[in-house]
C-alpha cells in the first residue's frame, strides 16, 4: 500500500522527466489555402497521439513522426481537416480547403464543459491568448478593454498595476440608502480552470489600491478567457454567477510539439503621465487681492507680479523670509510625477509526451510607479500537468503561486492622496517642488518636518511637504496567493465519463503602514506622541470540490449530451489589524513603541461574532442537458439546487433553472452560398439569490478603545429583518442572431438581453423614530435592458496582406421597475452618494442618475421665475432646502461603449491597434470644486462666458468693479454689507440673481418686490470674488458637471517575426520583436485635461465623481519573444 | 493495473472527504457566541449609557459652536455662522443622535428588567427621560409613544404632542425614582462613571431632572407652583457632599478626551477659531468674577493708550498654573494701518477681551486686529482665547456635564422668587454661585469676596431678583450651553439679545426638523408642524412650551 502511494507521488516527477525513445522520421512542408495564401497557425498532429506542432507565419512546419505509417492531421479554423499518411515522405505540402460552415469551433462553458460554438444558445465572448498579450499589458483585466462586447471594464486608476472592476451587461443592483455605489456590487464570478475563486473587487488599505487576484494573473499563462454573459450561460453556477462568469483557462503543455519546449518573452515599457490639469499662476495666498495670508491655502490673494511683499516660509533655506511674492509657474502634478517603468520576463518550459504533458512557467514583473517612491514586484510560478494512466483515465494537476510585493504604493485617488494636496492646497507662489526635497529640518532629521508652509513658531507644520509624505508615509503590502486543483477524468465507456475535481485557493495579505514623526505639533508630542504604525493580516481560504458524470450519445438525428454533478464549497476568512495611532519615540515601528492608550485593534477576532473563522459551507447539485436535432435545433436545460447557511436557523435552499434554444436556420433552409451560418438563439434563466436567513435580534459589541483601563463600553447593533422576506430572483432573457458570411470573412453577432432582478434584498431606510436605521427586506425590482453586437471582418486576405477588424458595441440601461410599498411613503428617497451629490431611489428611476444635493434657491413664479433668489442680508446664493428642487445632473453610465481591435499584417510585419469610444455619460469634477473654492482654477480669475454665475473679477483688468461710495444705497443692509467689505482695490463683484426688497414685509413677494442684483449699482450687494464666488459655488454641483465622452487609443503594437532562415541559424523558433504602446492617445469631449474615465474609478469612490486622480499614463516599450 | 485506479480513486475520495468535514464544533461555537452577545450585563449597559449621554450633552454644550454661540459664551473668529444663529437655519439632526442612544437605553431597560435589576431599570429610565426631553425641547412634537418600535412593526411612527410627552416624561421619572429606591441590585462602583454606585445620588439626580423639566414647563401648568413645590421637597442634588451629574475624561484617546484637547482638535485649529464672547467677558469683568482667569486667556497683544507701555511684555499665570505671555501694543495713530482700525478698537488697556457678538466671524474683525499676515488664517492677537485648560485632553475641572448642583440652586432661587416654594431665594442664589465657583476651583476666600460685592446682592424687587439670578445662572451654565439656551429661550433673561451686532437677528426658538423627516415620514412631520405657532417648520415658530 505504502509503496503504491509513493509510486503515485512519483508519477508527477515521471511526467516531468520521461523522455521519448521512438524511431523518428522528420517531415516538413508548407500549408496553404486553396487561394494560395500561406496559412500560419495550422495545427498538425500525429493521429492517435498528442504529438503536434503549429505552422509559423510562413505556413512552414517541422514535425517528427514515429514511423512511416504515421498519419498527420492538419486542422485550422474555418478549414476542413485533412489527414495525410506520411508514407516515408520527408516533405509534405498541403492545401486546405475552406469548410462551407466552419463551425467546429468549441468554447468552454460553465463547469468547464466544452461545447460547439454552433450549438450555443447564448452569447459568450472569448479572447484567445494572442489577443491578451499583444499589447504587452501586464494586467490581464486591463488587456481586455476594447476587445469584448457587453462588458464595461473600469480601471481603478491609470496606474498599470491597479484593479479593474468588471460589469457584464451593466449592473442590476439596486442602490440602497447606505450604499449607493452599485458598480462594486455587480462583480462577476471568476473561475480559473474550473475552480471558482469568487467575486473579486479590490484590496484597499488606507485608500491605496493593491489590486486584486485577477490583476495579478500573468497574461502569458492564459490560454483563453471566456465571458459567460447571460443568465443561461452562468445558471449552472447558481446565484454566484448571477452577474456573469469570467472563465479563465490556463495554458497547458498539451498540443505543443513533442518533447521539451522552452519559450521566453520579455517586455519593457516606460510609463509617462500626460494630460495635466491647468491652474492659474497669477494670484497667491489669501482671500483678497490686497491681503497676504501666508498660511492660507486659498489663492484669492495678491497678484504675483512681484509688487507685493510678504512673509513666507522658505522651505529651501528653512527659515522665514520676507520678499516679493512671485509665482513658481509650476504645474505641480507634472513636477511631482515621474516616468515609471514596467519590465516583465516570462520563461516557460513545456513537455508533451504520449502519456501526458506539463507546462512550467515562471514570470517576474517589476513596476516602478509614476508616483515617486512607489514600486510593485510580482513573481509567479505555475505548473500544469496531466498524466494518462490509461487511454481512459487522466489525472491533471495545476498549481499556481503568485507573490506580489510593494515596498510602497501610494494613494492615487481621493482626498487622502498627495495629488489632492498638490492640486488644491498648494498655492502657486510656494517654491518649486525641487526646492523642497530637503524635507527634514536640518539637524532634526526624523523628528521635525520641514513643511511646505510652517506655522509662526517655525517648528510646527501648517502644510505638509509633499516629499515628506512621499518618503515618510509608507504603505507596504504583500500578497501570497496559492491556487490549484487536482482533477480526475475517467471515460467510463463510450457514452459515460466521470470527472472528479477538487481545488483550493489560499490568499494571505500582509499590510503595514508607517508614518514618521513630523505631523503633530511639538507642544502636543509629549501628550499625544506622533507618527503612526499599523500592521494587518488578512487570510482567506476556499475549497471547492465537484463530481460530475456526463453522458453523450447520438441517436439518429438526435445528439444528446447531459451531465450531472455535485459541488461542495467551503470558505473561511480571518483578518486582524493593529494600529498604533501614535508612537512614543521616532523611527521605531513596532507595536511596543505605541504611545500609551493609542493602540486599537480591529478585524475578525474582535469584530462581529461568527466571522472569526468565517465558516461558509454550501452544497449544490446540478445538471445540464443538451439535445441537438438534425444539427439545426439545439435545446439546452440546466438546473441547480443550492443548500446554504451555517447555523441551523440560517439554512435555506434554492433551485435555479434555465432553458435555452438555438436554431441554425442555415441548416434548415437552403440559403445563398455567401451565408455560411445563420443562427437564431433564445435563452431564459431564473436564478434565485443566496439569502442566508438572518436572526432579527439586537446584539452588542464592545467599543474600541475602552473608555478607560477598567471600564468597557458597548454599542448596540440593531438589525431589523422583514419577517416576510423572500429570496431575490433574477430572470434573464436573451435573444440573438449570428451570421457568418463570405467564407467567414464577415462574422456578426447580435444579442438583445433583458435582466429582471426582482425582490432585491436591501436595507430600506427607516425613520430614526423606529430605532433602526434600516430594515432588510425586498426593496424592489430592477430591470436592465440592452444589446450588444460584435462584427468581425477580414476584408483583405492575400499572400502578403491580411487585415482583421473587430468592433464591439455595448449598450444597456437599467431602471428601477418597482419599489416595495414599505419603501419611502413619499415614493422616493435620496441616498447620499458622494459629497454634494445624491442618488434618487424611485420607481422609473434610471440606475446611474445622480442629483445635486444643494439646488440654488430660485424664484418660483412671476417675471423672475428661475432666477437665483439671493440672500437679503448679503446678496449671496442660497441653497434650497426643498429636496424636490434637486435637479438631475445626468447619468454616469455611457450611452454606449464601442471597441475596435484591428490587425494589419504585411508579410512579417503586423500592426495591431485597440481603441475604445465611450459615448455619453456625465461626471462631476470635484477637482473643479476645490480648484474654484481655493482659487486655483482659471475660471476664478474673472466672470466670463464660462461662468454665468457672477459678474466681476479679481482686479480691474480682470473685470473687477469699483466699490460704491459708502452709504450710497437706499437700503441699510446693502450699505452694511458693502461698507463692511469695501476696499480701494477694484474687486467688487456680484452674484447674478434677485433679492427681495429689504423693506418688504410679508410672506409672498410679488414681481414688484424683487430687485435685480447689479441692475442699479447703488442697490447691489457686492462681494469680493472669494466671497461672491469661491466660497459659494462650492455648494452647487450643477456648475461642474461635464460630458464624459472620450476616445482612447488603448493599445498599439508593431510586431516583426524573424524568418525561419534566420531563426534556424539562431536555433530559435517563433522569434517576434514588437514595439508596443498603451494609452497612447486620448480625446475628451469636455475639452478638459482630466481623464473622464478616472471619474469611474478609485477605491471606494463613487462612479461619476472625479477627484484628484492620476492623469492618464502612456506606456511605450518593446517586447521580445522566442522559443527554443 | 486495476489496483492503480482504485488507489487513485481512493485518494480523490479522501480529498473530497477532507474538504467535506462538517466543522460542527465551529457551528456550536458560533451559536454560543451569538447567544452571548445578545445579552449584556448591567455594568456594561450602565457605563455605556452614562458615557453616550454625557458626551452627547457635552458635544452640544461645547463641541459644536451652535449653542455656545447662540448663548454668547463664544463667538466664531473664523467661519462665523454661529455668531448669528445661522446653524438654526440648517436642519440640525441631533435628534437622530439622541434616538441612537435611546435605542440603546430602551434595549438596556428590557435586558435589565428581564433580570429583575430594578435599580438599573430606574437609572436607565432617567436617561431615557433626559434624551426624550432633549428631543421635544429642541424640536417640539417628536417621536415618543410610538418611538423605537420598529421591531413591533411600527415603521412609520407618528409624533406625540409636546404636552403629552411632558406628561409622560414626568410620570416616567416617578417610576424611575421608585425603581431606584426599591431595587436591590448592586450598582457597580467602577462602571458607574457618574456616581460611583451610590443609589441615593441617582435618586437625587432623577428628582432634580424632574425639577428642571417642571420649571421649563412652568408657564404651561396652572398648578406649576404645587408641582414644583412637590418636586423640590424630594431629595435633590443640593448637599455640599452631592456630586454633579457629569463624568471625568480619561484623556487617552479621541473618544475619552475633552473635545478641545489635542486628541480631538489636534493642532488647535478649531480652538483658535472660537473666542470668548465680549458679552460674557464684559459681564464677568463688571462683576470682578474670579472665574475669568480660569476660563479665558489674557490677550496676546493687548492695546494700550500709554505709549510708554508699547512693546512691554508681561506674564500672567492663571489659577491652574498655566502661563501666558502678552505684549502691549500702543494705539499709534501715526501708523496709518492702526489709525484705520481705531473705530474698531473697543477694548483697550484690558488684559481680557471678547469677540463682539453677532459680528461676521472673521478674525480680522475682532477688536482692531490689523496684523493679519502675522495672525495666519484665523489668528487674532487682540481678543482673548479660551484658557489653556480647554486644550487639555483631561483635567480635574473638565467634565462631560449633564447637570450641575448649582443649576438646581438657581432653579430653586427662581422658584422661591416666583413663590412656588417657600425657601429663601438669596440662600439658593448664593449657594448656586458658590457651587459653581467651587466647581471651577475658586478659593473660599475669593468666593466670599465675590459674594460680598453690592453688584452681586439681590435687589428688593422680583424682576430685579430674577434678572440677577438669571445672570448668575447664565454664567454658571458656561460650557453647558444646551441648558443655557433653553433657559434663555424660556425666561428671555439675561437680556443679551441685542448685544453687539445681534439686534437685527431674531433669537431662534427651536431646531427645524431633520431633513429626512420631511422626506421619509411626511405624515408625522406635517402633524408636528401643524401644532407650531405659526405652523411653519422654521426656527422662529413657537412650540407648545412657548405658546
Amino acid at each position: 500500500m505504502k509503496r503504491k502511494i509513493s509510486q503515485l507521488l512519483l508519477l508527477g516527477l515521471l511526467v516531468l522527466f520521461a523522455s521519448n525513445t521512438f524511431a523518428q522520421i522528420k517531415v516538413k512542408g508548407v500549408v496553404k489555402s486553396a487561394s494560395g495564401e500561406v496559412l500560419p497557425g495550422v495545427s498538425i498532429v500525429v493521429k492517435g497521439t498528442t504529438n503536434g506542432v503549429v505552422t509559423d507565419v510562413d505556413g512552414r512546419y517541422n514535425i517528427t513522426v514515429p514511423g512511416a505509417k504515421s498519419v498527420l492531421v492538419f486542422s485550422f479554423v474555418g478549414m476542413q481537416n485533412q489527414e495525410i499518411t506520411a508514407n516515408g515522405k520527408s516533405v509534405i505540402d498541403v492545401t486546405l480547403t475552406e469548410t462551407t460552415i466552419g463551425v467546429d469551433e468549441v468554447v468552454i462553458t460553465a463547469m468547464g464543459i466544452t461545447k460547439a460554438k454552433k450549438s450555443l444558445a447564448y452569447s459568450v465572448s472569448d479572447v484567445k491568448s494572442d489577443d491578451l498579450v499583444k499589447g504587452g499589458n501586464t494586467n490581464l483585466m486591463k488587456s481586455l478593454d476594447g476587445k469584448v462586447s457587453g462588458v464595461n471594464l473600469t480601471s481603478l486608476s491609470s496606474d498599470p498595476t491597479s484593479s479593474v472592476l468588471v460589469n457584464i451587461r451593466g449592473t442590476t443592483a439596486m442602490p440602497s440608502a447606505t450604499d449607493a455605489n452599485v458598480s462594486v456590487k455587480g462583480q462577476p464570478l471568476y473561475v480559473i480552470d474550473g475552480i471558482p475563486v469568487g467575486n473579486q473587487t479590490f484590496t484597499s488599505k488606507n485608500g491605496v489600491d493593491f489590486g486584486n487576484i485577477l490583476s495579478q494573473l500573468n497574461p502569458e499563462d492564459i490560454e483563453s478567457l471566456t465571458i459567460l454573459k447571460g443568465g443561461s450561460a452562468g445558471a449552472l453556477y447558481g446565484s454566484d454567477g448571477g452577474n456573469g462568469v469570467v472563465m479563465i483557462t490556463t495554458k497547458s503543455g498539451k498540443g505543443g510539439k513533442k518533447g521539451i519546449g522552452v519559450s521566453f518573452s520579455t517586455a519593457a515599457t516606460m510609463d509617462t503621465p500626460y494630460q495635466f490639469i491647468e491652474e492659474q499662476h497669477l494670484f497667491g495666498q489669501g482671500e483678497r487681492a490686497f491681503e497676504w495670508q501666508y498660511d492660507n491655502t486659498d489663492t484669492w490673494g495678491p497678484p504675483l507680479d512681484g509688487s507685493y511683499t510678504g512673509d513666507f516660509w522658505n522651505t529651501k533655506t528653512q527659515k522665514w523670509d520676507n520678499g516679493p511674492m512671485k509665482s513658481s509657474n509650476e504645474n505641480r502634478m507634472k513636477a511631482y510625477l515621474q516616468t515609471g517603468s514596467t519590465v516583465t520576463t516570462n520563461v516557460n518550459v513545456s513537455g508533451n509526451y504520449d502519456k501526458g504533458s506539463f507546462r512550467l512557467s515562471l514570470s517576474n514583473m517589476g513596476n516602478t510607479g509614476v508616483m515617486p517612491n512607489t514600486k510593485t514586484n510580482q513573481k509567479s510560478f505555475s505548473i500544469n500537468s496531466e498524466y494518462k494512466l490509461t487511454d481512459k483515465i487522466k489525472i491533471s494537476a495545476n498549481a499556481n503561486y503568485t507573490r506580489t510585493y510593494s515596498p510602497n504604493k501610494a494613494n492615487v485617488t481621493g482626498s487622502n492622496s498627495i495629488l489632492n494636496n498638490l492640486l488644491f492646497n498648494f498655492p502657486t507662489n510656494l517654491q518649486p517642488l525641487a526646492d523642497m526635497k530637503n524635507y527634514w529640518m536640518k539637524g532634526f532629521e526624523g523628528i521635525m518636518e520641514n513643511g511646505a508652509i510652517m506655522k509662526d513658531n517655525g517648528i510646527d507644520v501648517s502644510t505638509e511637504n509633499p516629499w515628506w509624505t512621499t518618503y515618510e508615509k509608507i504603505n507596504r503590502f504583500s500578497r501570497d496567493n496559492f491556487f490549484g486543483k487536482l482533477q480526475l477524468d475517467w471515460q467510463l465507456n463510450k457514452d459515460f465519463a466521470f470527472m472528479l475535481r477538487s481545488g483550493m485557493e489560499n490568499v494571505i495579505e500582509n499590510y503595514e503602514y508607517r508614518q514618521s514623526f513630523g505631523k503633530t505639533s511639538m507642544a502636543n508630542r509629549a501628550t499625544s506622541g506622533d507618527g503612526m504604525f499599523q500592521t494587518s493580516l488578512d487570510k482567506s481560504l476556499s475549497f471547492n470540490s465537484d463530481a460530475i458524470l456526463s453522458y453523450t450519445k447520438s441517436l439518429g438525428k438526435f445528439d444528446i449530451s447531459a451531465a450531472g454533478g455535485v459541488n461542495y464549497a467551503y470558505s473561511s476568512t480571518n483578518s486582524y489589524a493593529y494600529t498604533a495611532g501614535s508612537l512614543s519615540v521616532p523611527g521605531l515601528f513596532t507595536m511596543a513603541n505605541v504611545f500609551p492608550g493609542r493602540l486599537t485593534m480591529s478585524g475578525t477576532p474582535q469584530g462581529t461574532v461568527g466571522y472569526g473563522w468565517g465558516v461558509g459551507p454550501s452544497y449544490s447539485v446540478y445538471g445540464t442537458a443538451d439535445v441537438g436535432w438534425n444539427k439545426q435545433l439545439f435545446l439546452g436545460v440546466t438546473g441547480r439546487n443550492d443548500w446554504k447557511g451555517n447555523l441551523p436557523e440560517e439554512k435555506i435552499n434554492y433551485f435555479y433553472p434555465s432553458v435555452s434554444l438555438a436554431w441554425v436556420a442555415s441548416e434548415t433552409f437552403k440559403l445563398p452560398e455567401v451565408i455560411n451560418l445563420l443562427k437564431i438563439r433564445l435563452g431564459l434563466a431564473d436564478v434565485g439569490n443566496g439569502l442566508t436567513k438572518q436572526r432579527p435580534i439586537d446584539t452588542y459589541s464592545f467599543e474600541s478603545p475602552d473608555w478607560s483601563g477598567n471600564v468597557k463600553t458597548a454599542n448596540i447593533n440593531a438589525t431589523l429583518v422583514d419577517p416576510n422576506i423572500k429570496p431575490m430572483q433574477s430572470i434573464t432573457k436573451e435573444a440573438g442572431v449570428d451570421v457568418w458570411m463570405f467564407n467567414k470573412k464577415l462574422q456578426f453577432d447580435f444579442t438583445y438581453f433583458r435582466k429582471d432582478q426582482n425582490n432585491q434584498l436591501g436595507s430600506i431606510p427607516l425613520v430614526q423614530g423606529t430605532g433602526y436605521t434600516g430594515m432588510t427586506t425586498n426593496v424592489g425590482d430592477v430591470r436592465n435592458e440592452g444589446f450588444e453586437w460584435g462584427l468581425t471582418l477580414n476584408p483583405v486576405r492575400t499572400k502578403d496582406w491580411n487585415w482583421d477588424l473587430t468592433t464591439t458595441f455595448t449598450h444597456y440601461k437599467a431602471h428601477i421597475l418597482h419599489l416595495s410599498p414599505q419603501f419611502a411613503p413619499a415614493g422616493y428617497i435620496f441616498a447620499s452618494y458622494d459629497g454634494k451629490t445624491k442618488v434618487k431611489i424611485a420607481e422609473g428611476e434610471e440606475i446611474g442618475n445622480i442629483y445635486e444635493e444643494n439646488p440654488i434657491l430660485r424664484v418660483k413664479t412671476g417675471k423672475y421665475a428661475g432666477m437665483a433668489l439671493l440672500d437679503g442680508n448679503g446678496g449671496e446664493f442660497q441653497k434650497s432646502s426643498n429636496e424636490k428642487d434637486r435637479a438631475q445632473l445626468g447619468n454616469y453610465n455611457p450611452d454606449y461603449i464601442m471597441g475596435l481591435n484591428t490587425t494589419l499584417r504585411y508579410k512579417r510585419f503586423s500592426l495591431n491597434m485597440v481603441a475604445s469610444f465611450r459615448k455619453g455619460g456625465k461626471y462631476v469634477s470635484v477637482n473643479q470644486q476645490y480648484m474654484e473654492s481655493n482659487g486655483r482654477a482659471t475660471t476664478t480669475l474673472s466672470s466670463g462666458p464660462n461662468n454665468p454665475w457672477w459678474n466681476g473679477g479679481r482686479t480691474p483688468a480682470l473685470g473687477g468693479l469699483a466699490w460704491p461710495v459708502a452709504g450710497s444705497s437706499t437700503y441699510d443692509n446693502i450699505n452694511a454689507n458693502n461698507d463692511g467689505q469695501r476696499s480701494e482695490f477694484h474687486d467688487a463683484s456680484y452674484a447674478k440673481g434677485v433679492f427681495v426688497n429689504p423693506n418688504f414685509e410679508g410672506t409672498n413677494p410679488s414681481d414688484a418686490d424683487y430687485i435685480v442684483n447689479g441692475a442699479d449699482p447703488n442697490n447691489t450687494f457686492y462681494q469680493f470674488p472669494y466671497n461672491s464666488y469661491g466660497d459659494v459655488i462650492w455648494d452647487f454641483t450643477a456648475t461642474r458637471t461635464y460630458d464624459a465622452t472620450n476616445i482612447k487609443l488603448r493599445e498599439v503594437s508593431l510586431t516583426y517575426s524573424l524568418p525561419v532562415s534566420i531563426t534556424n541559424k539562431l536555433k530559435l523558433n517563433n522569434v517576434n520583436i514588437a514595439l508596443v504602446g498603451r494609452n497612447v492617445f486620448q480625446w475628451n469631449a469636455s475639452g478638459r485635461n482630466e481623464d473622464p474615465e478616472s471619474a469611474f474609478s478609485g477605491v471606494g469612490v463613487s462612479q461619476g465623481i472625479l477627484r484628484a486622480t492620476l492623469p492618464s499614463v502612456r506606456s511605450i516599450g518593446f517586447k521580445l519573444g522566442f522559443d527554443f | 493495473m486495476k489496483s492503480y485506479f482504485t488507489k487513485t480513486f481512493a485518494i480523490f475520495l479522501l480529498i473530497g472527504v477532507m474538504s467535506c468535514s462538517k466543522d460542527d464544533l465551529r457551528q456550536y461555537d458560533a451559536l454560543q457566541q451569538k447567544n452571548a452577545v445578545e445579552d449584556l450585563n448591567d455594568p456594561y449597559l450602565l457605563s455605556s449609557i452614562i458615557k453616550k449621554s454625557s458626551l452627547f450633552y457635552q458635544d452640544m454644550g461645547w463641541g459644536q459652536s451652535k449653542l455656545p454661540g447662540a448663548v454668547q459664551y463664544c463667538e466664531r473668529n473664523y467661519q462665523g455662522g454661529d455668531n448669528t444663529y445661522q446653524g438654526f437655519k440648517q436642519l440640525p439632526d441631533d435628534m437622530y443622535t439622541a434616538m441612537d442612544i435611546l435605542k440603546f437605553i430602551d434595549a438596556s431597560i428590557k435586558l435589565a428588567d428581564a433580570r429583575g435589576s430594578k435599580t438599573h431599570v430606574g437609572i436607565f429610565t432617567t436617561f431615557r427621560v433626559l434624551l426624550f426631553s432633549f428631543m421635544t425641547d429642541f424640536y417640539g412634537d417628536v417621536y415618543y409613544s410610538q418611538a423605537l418600535k420598529g421591531r413591533e412593526g411600527i415603521l412609520y411612527p407618528v409624533y406625540d404632542k409636546q404636552s403629552d410627552i411632558y406628561a409622560g416624561l414626568l410620570k416616567e421619572l416617578e417610576t424611575a425614582s421608585a425603581n431606584i429606591t426599591s431595587g436591590t441590585d448592586v450598582v457597580s462602583t467602577t462602571y458607574d462613571l457618574m456616581f460611583g454606585g451610590d443609589k441615593v445620588q441617582w435618586q437625587k439626580f432623577t428628582n432634580s431632572l424632574k425639577l428642571r423639566l417642571l420649571m421649563r414647563a412652568s408657564a404651561k401648568y396652572a398648578d406649576a407652583g404645587a408641582k414644583i413645590a412637590a418636586a423640590a421637597a424630594l431629595p435633590l442634588l443640593t448637599d455640599a457632599s452631592d456630586k454633579n451629574a457629569s463624568i471625568a475624561y480619561v484623556g487617552t484617546s479621541t473618544v475619552n478626551s475633552w473635545i478641545g484637547g489635542s486628541n480631538n482638535w489636534g493642532n488647535g485649529g478649531d480652538f483658535e477659531r472660537r473666542r470668548p464672547s465680549k458679552t460674557l467677558v464684559d459681564k464677568m469683568l463688571s462683576l470682578n468674577d474670579p472665574r475669568i482667569n480660569v476660563w479665558f486667556a489674557p490677550i496676546e497683544d493687548p492695546w494700550t493708550t500709554d505709549p510708554a507701555k508699547n512693546g512691554v511684555t508681561f506674564t500672567t499665570t492663571d489659577s491652574n498654573g498655566y502661563t501666558y505671555s502678552s505684549t502691549w501694543e500702543y494705539i499709534d495713530a501715526s501708523n496709518p494701518v492702526i489709525a484705520a482700525q481705531i473705530p474698531n478698537i473697543l477694548d483697550k488697556d484690558k488684559v481680557y477681551a471678547g469677540f463682539v457678538a453677532g459680528m461676521n466671524g472673521d478674525f480680522k474683525n475682532g477688536n482692531g486686529h490689523w496684523n493679519t499676515a502675522l495672525g495666519g488664517a484665523y489668528g487674532n492677537f487682540k481678543v482673548s482665547k479660551f484658557s489653556k485648560l480647554f486644550q487639555e485632553n483631561a483635567h480635574d475641572l473638565l467634565r462631560a456635564q449633564i447637570m450641575n448642583k448649582d443649576e438646581i440652586q438657581f432653579i430653586l432661587a427662581e422658584a422661591a422668587v416666583k413663590g412656588y416654594i417657600t425657601g429663601n431665594a438669596d440662600t439658593y442664589y448664593k449657594a448656586g454661585i458658590t457651587y459653581s465657583m467651587k466647581r471651577w476651583g475658586v478659593s473660599d476666600t475669593d468666593i466670599a469676596t465675590y459674594l460680598a460685592q453690592s453688584v452681586i446682592a439681590l435687589p428688593g424687587d422680583s424682576p430685579g431678583k430674577l434678572a440677577k439670578i438669571a445672570d448668575q445662572k447664565w454664567i454658571a451654565l458656561y460650557s453647558v450651553a444646551a441648558e443655557a439656551y433653553l433657559d434663555l429661550r424660556r425666561t428671555r433673561l439675561p437680556n443679551i439679545f441685542s448685544q453687539g451686532l445681534l439686534s437685527t437677528y431674531p433669537f431662534p426658538n427651536r431646531y427645524r426638523y431633520p431633513g429626512n423627516e420631511l422626506g421619509q415620514n411626511v405624515t408625522a412631520y406635517n402633524q408636528g408642524v401643524a401644532t407650531l405657532a405659526p405652523a411653519v417648520d422654521d426656527q422662529f415658530s413657537k412650540m407648545w412650551l412657548l405658546q
